[in-house]
């Protein structure tokens, strides 16, 4: 019964934004009033676990927002100047074929950006980018959503790896082979789907061979850096040997010759070195020690005390969400948009009154998603602490019972669709994944390495995530339809990462 | 009826950054009311986010 009950938020959102089509915003007021209420009503949650849960909800929205603000002021700061436009005049150029744009745009690029940014940041950047080129806006939202996912758990330099390893405590010697082979597998796949949502199954025919190659080139180098210890940097290796090698393919797979004019390759520099700017600045912070550990003094943390419900689930007394406001992603988004905006004055590609339409432009925009975020958030937060999310996970679990392998990576796409991010699915179900794969005598690293793999996979139909895309893309209120879109995909993957979990489980490879 | 959609409609950008205030300010005084064990007031400050929700669901 209680199953069932703590669903009924996560089905009235799914039934509201799939099946009446309504908007993220509208969708999480109502999942997080019935989140609300049945953790009241039902879980026995009282006024001081709610009153926590709020806190911690707030903090959580804060670091997202944070990224999603900057990161829209990082395109509105391009957007204004011309920079979007410029690129997708430029790379038909280099290929006029549509699934081959999508495929080094949305998948290869996606990743790199994945590797050194994440955060829903791919999806934010990419999406108008590809509007510019003539795909819908649902295609433009789709494709970098497909195309990054694959890249989540070994992307953000680390950040959903470093949360596996802290829930439950194993080392990454024993957590990266599964995981990296899992993820690397589902590769290839997703760059099938980004040709099909770009072009259809002939795209697929048609492209098979570069996807392949593609495929390959970053699923082996993401699997030998993430299980060489380099697990950090793992999705950004993988991403930067996919462009190296997409300018060749491109020559190749160019497509239909069109008549575009020269290419004007300094405006083209200078449209993408906004871009470059934020590679750089990411790069910087994250990889060179003396920045990441200057930057990283000021931190934001609240302690919180052990709550219980009235049936007796516990949640922990521990710190919450650690913010490091100048190593943020939100900062170091920021601070590229700063240098952006200085080097596109000085190329004189803005008109007079830039400054305030970008910020105006930046906050209307925003608005609605951040909204929702705020909602679905608390929603997620709640369900965590009252038990509700244990309580589905542990159902899930105890139904399954042989094939627990296979339910595995459906448990950690549950834990990322809920909270928006592998890197929070992994937090709260990583410890519950190792003890049920430990009761059954499942090789755990098998069981975590379908968690995250599944964490990552269906991260790409967070509402949170989706909410991004649509803004940037100019669907906002239509995210139903992006998300109705991404289940078809999605669930071939997490169904292949099962397959994967129990092949390894049959034949004890680890 | 159809003059008060057509409000919601018009104000969207003013009613969601209301909503949002109402969302993200009560949590802060909420973590210290739990502190001192405050549950009246605790309560109180869930409505308000609450009202913040409900308005969000309002607005078409």
């Amino acid at each position: 019964m209680n199953f069932f009950l703590a669903f009924i938020p996560i089905a009235l959102i799914l039934i509201l934004m799939v099946g009446f089509r309504w908007g993220a915003a509208r969708s999480g007021g109502i999942g997080y009033l019935s989140a609300l209420l049945i953790a009241i009503l039902a879980f026995g949650a009282g006024a001081g676990l709610l009153a926590y849960s709020h806190t911690k909800a707030l903090l959580l929205t804060i670091d997202v927002l944070f990224v999603i603000w900057a990161a829209f002021l990082l395109y509105r700061v391009a957007d204004e100047a011309g920079a979007i436009t410029t690129i997708g005049q430029s790379l038909p150029h280099l290929t006029a074929d549509k699934g081959m744009q999508a495929l080094i745009i949305g998948w290869v690029f996606a990743s790199f950006l994945q590797g050194v940014g994440g955060f829903g940041v791919p999806v934010a950047v990419i999406a108008p980018i590809l509007v510019g080129l003539g795909f819908t806006p649902l295609q433009a939202v789709v494709i970098p959503s497909l195309g990054h996912g694959w890249a989540v758990t070994f992307g953000s330099l680390g950040s959903s790896f470093i949360a596996l390893m802290a829930s439950t405590g194993l080392p990454a010697e024993v957590l990266a082979p599964p995981a990296a082979l899992f993820l690397s597998l589902a590769g290839p796949l997703t760059g099938f789907f980004v040709a099909h949502a770009a072009d259809g199954i002939q795209a697929v025919r048609r492209l098979a061979i570069p996807i392949l190659i593609l495929g390959f080139v970053m699923s082996l180098t993401q699997f030998i850096v993430a299980t060489s210890g380099l697990w950090n940097i793992a999705a950004f290796c993988a991403g930067m040997a996919g462009l190296l090698v997409s300018i060749p393919l491109a020559r190749r797979y160019h497509g239909q010759e069109i008549n575009n004019g020269a290419l004007d390759r300094r405006a083209l520099l200078i449209a993408v070195s906004g871009y470059v700017v934020l590679i750089l600045v990411t790069l910087s912070v994250q990889l060179i020690p003396q920045v990441k550990s200057f930057l990283g003094q000021v931190i934001l943390q609240v302690d919180f005390p052990e709550t219980q419900t009235v049936l007796g689930y516990i949640t922990p007394a521990g710190p919450g969400r650690e913010i490091a406001p100048f190593r943020h992603a939100g900062a170091i988004l920021t601070v590229s948009s700063l240098i952006a905006y200085l080097i596109y004055r000085r190329a004189n590609l803005y008109e007079a009154g830039a400054p305030r339409r970008i910020i105006t432009g930046m906050v209307t925009r925003v608005m609605s998603s951040s909204v929702s975020i705020a909602s679905m958030v608390a929603m997620a937060v709640i369900m965590q602490n009252s038990g509700m999310t244990d309580t589905l996970a542990r159902g899930l679990a105890s139904s399954m019972g042989w094939a627990y392998p296979i339910i595995a990576p459906w448990i950690g796409a549950l834990g990322a669709f809920m909270t928006g991010s592998n890197t929070n699915s992994n937090v709260i179900f990583g410890a519950l994944q190792l003890r049920t794969a430990q009761l059954l005598g499942y090789s755990a690293a098998i069981i975590l390495g379908a968690q995250t793999a599944g964490a990552a996979l269906a991260s790409i139909l967070a509402p949170t995530k989706i909410v991004v895309g649509a803004s940037t893309a100019g669907m906002a209120g239509k995210e139903g339809d992006v998300l109705r879109k991404l289940l078809a995909y999605t669930a071939v993957t997490l169904v292949f990462i099962s397959l994967l979990a129990m092949i390894s489980v049959w034949f004890d490879l680890w | 009826m159809q003059n008060f959609k057509n409000y919601l409609k018009e104000n969207k950008f003013r009613l969601h950054l209301t909503a949002l205030i109402l969302m993200l300010v009560p949590p802060i005084p909420m973590y210290f009311a739990a502190q001192a064990g405050a549950a009246g007031l605790i309560w109180f400050l869930i409505a308000i986010v609450v009202l913040g929700n409900i308005l969000v669901i309002l607005v078409p």
